[in-house]
């Protein structure tokens, strides 16, 4: 099953988001931001799913997504965003440059692993 | 060395973004969330075992085995608890930190020691954070709320939600 790409800058939220999601079945390949996760992209990785922090050092979360749009093998792969933001303006930025779904911190697992399963309707 | 008045603020201002540097990396290195993975591995590794003692004498003492299974129910909804409240103490620590970090930015901006050279036109040398500047900075909107409650006690009306972006798109910057 292709993995799931997680791009967080916090160590501790990148093992978190990868304990919750393995113990759900799912796979998991991990960044630290939305660079590194474009070289793993242009690298070969075909995630299901890319669930991304929107501040972090290098390429944030938008930049990110907008690079991701731009490549051919993730231009429709579902991207959530799960951030410490919530406001309007930010989450219209993301939804144009083309995010699937946003989830604010904190969020309980549940919720998270429930907007997974929206996004990813065969799992 | 004569310091000048300009120079004790820089001197100030970086100080003081080292501490909180310092209080941001203690937020960040807490120990509450491996603790709670640490408890809920041990739990699920003893419930094995419990089991695995179970198979090897089945039915010899009817009641001791249903404790058991009681008990390895039990381990299996502590565990998720366990590691839901982890996933959102890591949360909540990456917020803390986030807050921290903006913190930091800002007075290490305000530290800078060619201050002179950076001021934007239009305005006095060592203005060099304006209040726009500081909420481009912002990670969510609780430091928003903060910003217009102290606004608001200097009867500046100005919200702090701009739409300038990429402003912590910084190289380097993040523990």
């Amino acid at each position: 099953m292709p993995a799931i790409l997680i791009l967080d800058d916090s160590a501790t939220m990148v093992m978190s988001l990868s304990r919750i999601l393995k113990n759900a079945g799912y796979d998991v390949e991990t960044a630290a931001n939305g660079r590194d996760g474009m070289a793993k992209i242009t690298g070969g990785l075909k995630p299901c799913v890319i669930l991304t922090d929107l501040n972090m050092p290098h390429m944030d979360g938008i930049a990110f997504i907008k690079e991701a749009r731009r490549n051919p093998s993730t231009r429709f792969t579902p991207i959530l965003m799960l951030t410490t933001e919530s406001a309007a303006n930010k989450r219209e930025e993301a939804r144009a440059a083309g995010a699937s779904g946003w989830l604010s911190k904190p969020t309980q697992p549940s919720d998270l692993l429930t907007t997974l399963k929206q996004l990813l309707p065969s799992k | 060395m004569q310091v000048t008045a300009d120079t004790g603020e820089r001197l100030v201002c970086a100080v003081l973004a080292a501490q909180v540097a310092a209080i941001r990396d203690r937020v960040d290195g807490d120990a509450t969330v491996d603790l709670l993975w640490r408890t809920a591995d041990l739990l699920t590794r003893l419930s094995r075992l419990v089991v695995e003692l179970s198979r090897r004498d089945p039915g010899a003492d009817p009641q001791l085995d249903e404790q058991c299974t009681a008990a390895v129910m039990a381990e299996a909804e502590i565990s998720r608890s366990l590691d839901a409240m982890a996933f959102v103490q890591a949360q909540r620590q990456d917020v803390a930190r986030q807050m921290a970090d903006c913190v930091v930015m800002a007075l290490e901006r305000l530290a800078a020691v060619d201050a002179a050279q950076d001021a934007p036109p239009g305005q006095p040398p060592g203005a060099r954070l304006s209040p726009g500047d500081l909420a481009a900075l912002y990670v969510c909107e609780d430091q928003r709320a903060v910003h217009d409650a102290v606004a608001r006690q200097f009867g500046i009306g100005v919200p702090s939600q701009v739409s300038q972006p990429a402003g912590r798109n910084l190289e380097g910057t993040g523990p």
